[in-house]
């Protein structure tokens, strides 16, 4: 009985990989599409597709894992039984039918792991394809495309706290190690460097983001002549909010959060949304930032009793 | 003879290589980059900006307000026994501050006097920041019962009979001072007053807060030798002897330190090296009974308090009060902490720290070099206290090079200007 069913299960995964594969194809020639064609609508209705398409595969991909391990259970316990028979008809016949399902695993960790990469990349080139759109559809509030830059562009700046973190009593000198200091290139003074602060290469840096659970487009710029950064200045910001649709998001209710990773600290203050100037586009007033380096903004949105949360990252 | 002549010499040879070693390695340690001097000279006075904008005080800038605030500063009258005045913990010869542990006037002060040079910069004022303004900082000892001891009306009092004409001819306050007439003549041991007459009492009060804003604003540092040094360096960084006469190299090592292996530039920064900014670094409790809960009480003082920017007193409009409107109130990292203070005239400003528990340099340095955690009591700290420094791991004779360059940060004390002294 158990090896029948494990038989099956193995069955629709063969067809489900069938299925996915052609999935992928009527996608890809979706983006091929989209990239002629000038309309934004369009433009967003197939990055929201591709967008849950990738969210679809990736559902998949994990129940297709918990099917993975159940199959791999079920042989365990084949080999089991296996072992505890004697040697005879019944023996080799079970030897047979394990033998099978020991084959099957592979297939499906391999599938598995091309409908999780399937995700991932469909998720990239939609919010590639997203960005674009709603940069357009939201044009002439979005002045800066790209990334958020400071207006100090010379990082040997006073290095502002860059070396102290708050510890843990406990673990008093875990991260440090005196002696061991960047140095700056041009530079005899071993000044406290951003060298310490591990900013990953591969951080997404853009000013445009989907939000966490992919009901929010969000884009901000700071409010100042040049869009850059002031250090160590109270300026505005400009919190553009739509959903997914393109459509402006209206009455949000928007908690602001700021702080460096590298450094266990927040903002020096605390800044709010402070006026809706226009359908979907926000005023956010008492941003500041005292030092240069890596730090996270968090807006945490609020319509209609859902809450989800969108992540910019700033080097400055 | 030959023997001895050429034993001499060898000598003679060996002590002259010795001093070139010593001698290149000396200019070594004095050799700049253009990008270290342009990282220096962020730290020197040149770069200070000129004073902020003081939107809430119409008179910050005003020569006859200054000329009447330095004359309140060092007035004893304004205070209940009359022998307090600002300049008693504020002393010009001690860079404004008085030399204590923690100021004795009436009684004895919970903190330690910090100096007034440079606080005109400072966002906030007050160790715990619990002040947003000069004016408003000036009124708190005046109504500390362990500093000059007076309450509002006290102090309009006082201000009335030493003071009415001039305040008046700044403030066009007759009407005030006609409204509180009566109060002050006749029941200002046990006042009741309208709510006018509040009004009118707190006008006043701020007024001569205002007018000792507009003399601390004109209080000058003057370049000290570190300021000098980065001068030099700018004009000619090759004159290694012009640069010797100025910074030994000990104290040229000390800088080195400060401003890297160290950590001190970290927060000490900027050309009054400070950031401004609250951190915790563990100093000892001064009174383990009654913990001093620093920025996290301070913003909480600062939402209650009837003297900031946001204020009916202030002259400033909401939008102009930035800092207040976007405070921050929250956060782990408030707790037990105090402000960066200046290390401008570090040298001559002791004892140290928020409560002076530090009396000399040595102390503070090892403190930094190897901190104990922040004390913590479960009963009495929101949450366990953030610590903000980590050991630094230097040897006896880096110490002493880094104590040798906080004293390069002295400025000389001006021997003419009127306004080091009483008027």
């Amino acid at each position: 009985m158990q090896v029948k069913l494990t038989c099956r299960e193995g069955c629709i995964a063969i067809c489900l990989l069938f299925s996915f594969t052609a999935t992928a194809i009527e996608n890809n020639n979706l983006l091929e599409d989209s990239v002629h064609s000038d309309n934004s609508q369009t433009m967003i209705r197939i990055g929201e597709k591709m967008l849950h398409s990738a969210e679809a595969a990736q559902a998949e991909s994990i129940s297709l894992s918990l099917h993975s391990n159940r199959l791999r259970k079920s042989l365990n316990q084949l080999r089991r039984q296996l072992h505890a028979l004697p040697k005879g008809r019944e023996h080799q016949l079970l030897k047979h039918t394990t033998d099978i399902v020991a084959k099957e695993i592979p297939l499906w960790q391999e599938q598995i792991s091309r409908l999780r990469n399937q995700a991932l990349e469909q998720r990239k080139r939609a919010l590639i394809l997203l960005e674009k759109a709603y940069v357009r559809t939201w044009q002439p509030h979005i002045r800066l495309t790209g990334r958020i830059r400071g207006a100090e562009s010379d990082n040997s700046i006073a290095g502002h706290n860059i070396s102290i973190r708050s510890v843990h009593p406990g673990k008093l000198n875990m991260n440090s190690s005196p002696g061991k200091r960047g140095l700056t290139p041009g530079m005899s003074l071993e000044i406290p460097s951003l060298s310490g602060q591990n900013i990953p290469d591969e951080l997404n840096l853009s000013s445009s983001r989907i939000s966490r659970k992919l009901t929010v487009f969000a884009h901000v710029e700071p409010e100042t002549a040049t869009t850059l950064v002031p250090l160590n200045q109270m300026h505005q910001w400009r919190l553009i909010l739509s959903k997914l649709d393109g459509q402006p998001l209206s009455g949000a209710e928007v908690a602001i959060e700021g702080h460096m990773p590298g450094h266990v600290h927040g903002l020096p203050t605390q800044p709010r949304v402070t006026e809706e100037m226009a359908p979907g586009v926000y005023r956010v007033e008492g941003v500041k930032f005292q030092m240069p380096g890596w730090w996270v903004m968090t807006f945490n949105i609020r319509v209609n009793h859902q809450d989800d949360t969108v992540t910019f990252n700033i080097r400055l | 003879m030959k023997r001895l002549l050429h034993l001499f010499s060898l000598l003679l040879l060996s002590f002259s290589l010795c001093d070139i070693t010593k001698f290149a390695m000396a200019s070594e340690n004095y050799r700049f980059t253009d990008a270290d001097i342009v990282f220096l000279n962020r730290f020197t006075l040149a770069t200070l900006p000129s004073l902020p904008a003081a939107p809430d005080n119409l008179v910050a800038d005003d020569p006859y307000a200054a000329a009447l605030g330095q004359q309140l500063f060092f007035d004893t009258r304004l205070s209940v026994n009359g022998q307090v005045a600002c300049a008693s913990c504020h002393q010009p010869h001690k860079y404004f501050t008085d030399g204590l542990p923690r100021s004795q006037a009436l009684g004895t002060t919970r903190r330690n006097a910090p100096t007034i040079l440079g606080a005109t910069h400072s966002p906030w004022l007050f160790w715990d920041g619990r002040k947003d303004s000069l004016w408003s900082q000036a009124l708190g000892p005046l109504q500390d019962i362990n500093e000059h001891g007076l309450d509002r009306l006290g102090l309009v009092r006082i201000i009335r009979q030493h003071y009415r004409r001039e305040f008046e001819q700044l403030f066009s306050n007759k009407a005030d001072w006609v409204q509180l007439q009566r109060v002050i003549d006749r029941q200002w041991r046990k006042p009741r007053l309208t709510k006018r007459q509040k009004a009118a009492v707190n006008r006043i009060v701020s007024q001569a807060g205002k007018v000792i804003m507009a003399y601390e604003r004109k209080l000058q540092l003057h370049p000290a030798r570190f300021d000098r040094f980065v001068g030099q360096l700018q004009r000619d960084n090759k004159n290694i002897q012009l640069l010797a006469d100025l910074m030994s190299e000990e104290e040229v090592a000390g800088m080195r330190l400060f401003m890297g292996r160290a950590n001190c530039a970290s927060c000490h920064n900027g050309p009054l090296f400070t950031n401004y900014e609250f951190h915790n670094i563990g100093a000892p409790e001064a009174d383990p009974e009654n913990v001093d809960l620093g920025r996290y009480v301070g913003v909480k003082l600062l939402q209650h308090d009837a003297f900031t920017c946001l204020s009916a007193q202030s002259d400033a409009g909401a939008d102009d009060c930035q800092e207040m409107r976007f405070l921050k109130k929250q956060g782990k990292e408030l707790v037990g902490a105090f402000k960066t203070p200046t290390l401008r005239n570090v040298a001559h400003t002791g004892p140290y720290m928020h409560a002076g528990q530090f009396s000399t340099l040595e102390q503070v340095l090892a403190h930094y070099n190897s901190p104990a955690p922040p004390y913590y009591d479960p009963g009495q700290h929101p949450s366990r206290p953030h610590f903000d420094i980590l050991p630094l791991g230097l040897d006896e004779l880096q110490i002493k090079q880094l104590i040798a360059f906080l004293q390069t940060l002295s400025s000389p004390i001006p021997a003419n200007d009127p306004l080091w002294s009483a008027p």
